[in-house]
């Protein structure tokens, strides 16, 4: 990462912080739900298709940035970072609580 | 003529609700950008003041050169510092365009809600043409407008962010459009210089992905084995393992960038390398969604302004195909190999959660991209991911087969199953693999009884669980549920390496399996077998009902020739792996027994909702129905007892 010249070397933790802030907007609780939702509850609107193409379009934009912040903490990590984002655990417990009755069907 | 279909369910309060979530959106946007800026010396939140064309008027190729913020490299000035501060001034741009176009979309969408509301009415059951005919006109509009504030993104993957620390070799947009010259040209960089060049140029990244016409090192190591059976694949993850372990770790890293489809799915690679490599694919299969899902709207609409045969046929495949308990039940094979536009965006939501959601590890540590070991969106789709560490601390692995109806879709139960393993370990020392390598059944009724989804997935199973590396000490359980179970005993007819199975409402014992006797001692390479074996089923679950049909089973137990034929037709020889090519026609119905039957093997209750859960409540008995998928789920005693089995001894 080029910092100027008269900048301490950014914080690694805070760049991780970063980009998993990045990462949360690209593909987590972003534009793709608030969007994706709307095309997919409006079928048959010529508007639903644009606009599930440009909640892709921002998810993809907003991940490149994510992926180079997440580079940029990379490189400059030589400390551990403590954040703790369990996001498998939590939310994602959430959305399978409400597919159990009859999710896996028997064979 | 005007459609009503869409009008007639329109709900203007979703439209609302949309602005109102791109309206926080753009807020969080903005933040994240002044953080940016604020931690690293950049401009991101600098508007170079260009004012966004409209839809009707040209946009220009290359905006930077006018914008306020273009940079003119003083003589003298070193090429590398020029480019690099070029790029600086590029992500302004790019972060006011992001901006600029969520603005675009809220305003549109407004304007659209608004026309709803003023024409249909919040009882949306207008008819009339006219009011019909000007909705229709708004819906226009609004797609106008959403599509050029799409073209107003940096989607190009040419325009990097931040300045990604090494200076493309030539011309990025030329290298995107010849992979083959990409891959010459970055063969003497170091890897961790490509990895940056990548991350910077994601169009580059996306150009390897491509199908390569060159093949990585290690000649014929580098492609699958032709034939998937009993034991050359096994023998080719450890030949794999071996040429990576002797070849310099730079090198193997460089591979899996430059040939990321060639090594993503290598067993026997570096698992690093292997995580590297899918995360590449799953940008570029992100990338090449919006084009996917436009052509799915084409051809809809090819269907709706087709013949009447072409019409019918499309409304049977969109009532099947919505319809999950029919397409659970039944699953014809024309709607099996087609993959439905609702199945493609599922698909892209996977994508966006794999890529973007992160992954804790049960010790705290930072944030951490989920670690994607397969992915191939193809056919049904193919995805595993590993939870938690896999090093020298690990103490447990635990491998999960999911069951019938287990498609990208469902993907994110095995995964949360485990999630939950790993997160249920206080010592953080349990990694657990979700496994959806090979194609599951569909539905219950014509695929579920078939073996040969076990037959084909077991030898993949055995080698995924081959290249895991894990680490000398630490245990392996491969928890089988439902059909997995099935799959899970026709691996272990090929020498499944394992300590510990476990038959989770299983639907059997695996393909022609009649007792512990069909599993050999040995595997392949001639390593002994230990393994103990565990089974779990939910009173009342429905999945008994199909262990007690075991049709091979029974003619077994008939007198004479049926006896003598049916034994044939059911039972195995020691010799691992043969029966998938001996199948006989009859035995592609056999599962195997009911794996409570199998010597040695410990029954475990499934007990109850230990808290409450929906509408589940404490103490509730877990039998049924739901118990088929709610023994996997961390409120339950079924839960707590995989957990103990998984992290004993």
């Amino acid at each position: 990462m080029t910092i100027p010249a008269d900048r301490p070397p950014p914080d690694p933790r805070r760049l991780a912080d970063l980009a998993a802030r990045a990462h949360e907007l690209a593909g987590a609780e972003g534009i793709p739900e608030a969007v994706q939702a709307l095309a997919d509850r409006w079928p048959g609107a010529t508007s639903g298709t644009a606009l599930y193409g440009f909640g892709a379009a921002v998810s993809l934009a907003i991940g490149d940035l994510a992926a180079a912040l997440d580079a940029a903490a990379e490189r400059d990590a030589s400390v551990g970072a403590e954040r703790v984002a369990d996001e498998g655990a939590t939310a994602g417990r959430a959305a399978c609580d409400e597919d159990i009755p009859g999710q896996v069907p028997p064979p | 003529m005007t459609r009503v279909y869409p009008w007639v369910r329109a709900d203007p309060g979703l439209a609302h609700e949309a602005v109102g979530k791109l309206n926080r959106f753009a807020h969080a946007w903005r933040e994240l950008l002044s953080d940016v800026d604020a931690a690293l010396g950049t401009s991101l939140t600098d508007s170079p003041g260009s004012v966004a064309p409209g839809p009707d008027q040209p946009e220009s190729d290359e905006p930077e050169s006018d914008e306020p913020g273009s940079y003119i490299p003083e003589s003298g000035e070193a090429p590398r510092a020029a480019v690099a501060e070029s790029k600086r001034r590029v992500a302004p741009y790019s972060a006011s365009r992001v901006a600029e176009a969520i603005d675009a979309v809220r305003e549109a969408l407004a304007d659209l809600a608004a026309a709803i509301d003023e024409h249909a009415g919040p009882a949306t059951r207008t008819t009339d043409p006219a009011r019909l005919t000007t909705l229709a006109d708004a819906d226009g509009r609004c797609r106008d407008r959403v599509e050029h504030a799409a073209r107003l993104l940096p989607t190009s993957g040419l325009e990097p962010w931040l300045d990604p620390g090494v200076t493309a070799p030539g011309d990025p947009g030329s290298l995107a459009r010849d992979p083959e010259r990409l891959r010459v040209t970055l063969a003497a960089w170091a890897a961790a210089d490509i990895a940056a060049l990548l991350t910077g140029y994601p169009a580059l990244a996306d150009a390897l992905c491509e199908p390569a016409m060159t093949k990585p090192p290690w000649g014929e190591l580098a492609a699958p084995p032709a034939a998937v059976d009993e034991a050359s694949s096994l023998r080719h993850v450890v030949a794999v393992r071996a040429a990576m372990a002797a070849a310099d770790p730079d090198t193997v890293r460089r591979a899996g960038l430059l040939w990321p489809r060639a090594v993503a799915g290598l067993d026997g690679a570096p698992l690093s390398v292997r995580f590297e490599a899918n995360r590449l694919l799953l940008r570029q299969s992100l990338a090449t969604s919006v084009d996917a899902d436009r052509r799915h709207e084409e051809a809809e609409a090819r269907r709706r302004t087709g013949g009447r045969a072409a019409r019918l046929c499309h409304a049977v495949r969109r009532a099947w195909s919505s319809r999950d308990a029919l397409a659970a039940v039944w699953s014809p094979a024309w709607l099996s190999e087609s993959l439905s536009r609702e199945d493609a965006r599922v698909r892209v939501r996977l994508v966006q959660s794999l890529l973007h959601q992160g992954q804790g590890d049960g010790r705290g540590g930072p944030w951490r991209p989920r670690q994607v070991l397969v992915f191939d969106p193809r056919g049904r789709g193919r995805v595993a991911e590993l939870r938690g560490h896999l090093d020298r601390s690990t103490e447990h692995v635990a491998v999960i087969v999911p069951g019938t109806g287990t498609a990208m879709r469902g993907f994110h139960m095995p995964a949360q199953f485990a999630a939950d393993l790993v997160a249920a370990d206080p010592r953080g020392g349990t990694a657990a693999l979700a496994w959806m390598g090979t194609d599951f059944p569909q539905a219950f009724a014509n695929e579920s009884p078939l073996a040969r989804f076990a037959v084909a997935g077991a030898p993949r199973l055995r080698d995924v669980v081959e290249a895991l590396d894990v680490p000398a000490g630490a245990d392996i359980t491969v928890i089988g549920h439902s059909y997995g179970g099935a799959m899970t005993g026709a691996a272990e007819c090929l020498g499944l390496r394992a300590d510990k199975v476990i038959h989770l409402a299983s639907a059997g014992a695996g393909p022609g399996v009649r007792g512990v006797a069909d599993y050999p001692e040995f595997d392949p390479l001639g390593r002994p077998r230990w393994v103990r074996r565990w089974s779990l089923t939910a009173p009342g679950d429905p999945i008994t009902w199909a262990r007690r049909v075991d049709l091979p089973g029974r003619l077994g137990r008939l007198s004479g020739r049926l006896g003598s034929l049916s034994g044939r037709l059911g039972r195995r020889t020691r010799r691992p792996g043969r029966f998938a090519a001996r199948l006989p026609p009859a035995a592609t119905f056999d599962l195997g027994v009911d794996p409570t039957s199998l010597t040695g093997i410990t029954i475990l209750d499934a007990g109850i909702w230990e808290r409450d859960v929906g509408r589940y409540r404490a103490g509730t008995p877990l039998t049924g129905f739901v118990g088929h998928a709610g023994v996997t789920h961390p409120a339950t005693t079924a839960f707590r007892e995989l957990a103990e089995v998984v992290m004993g001894p």
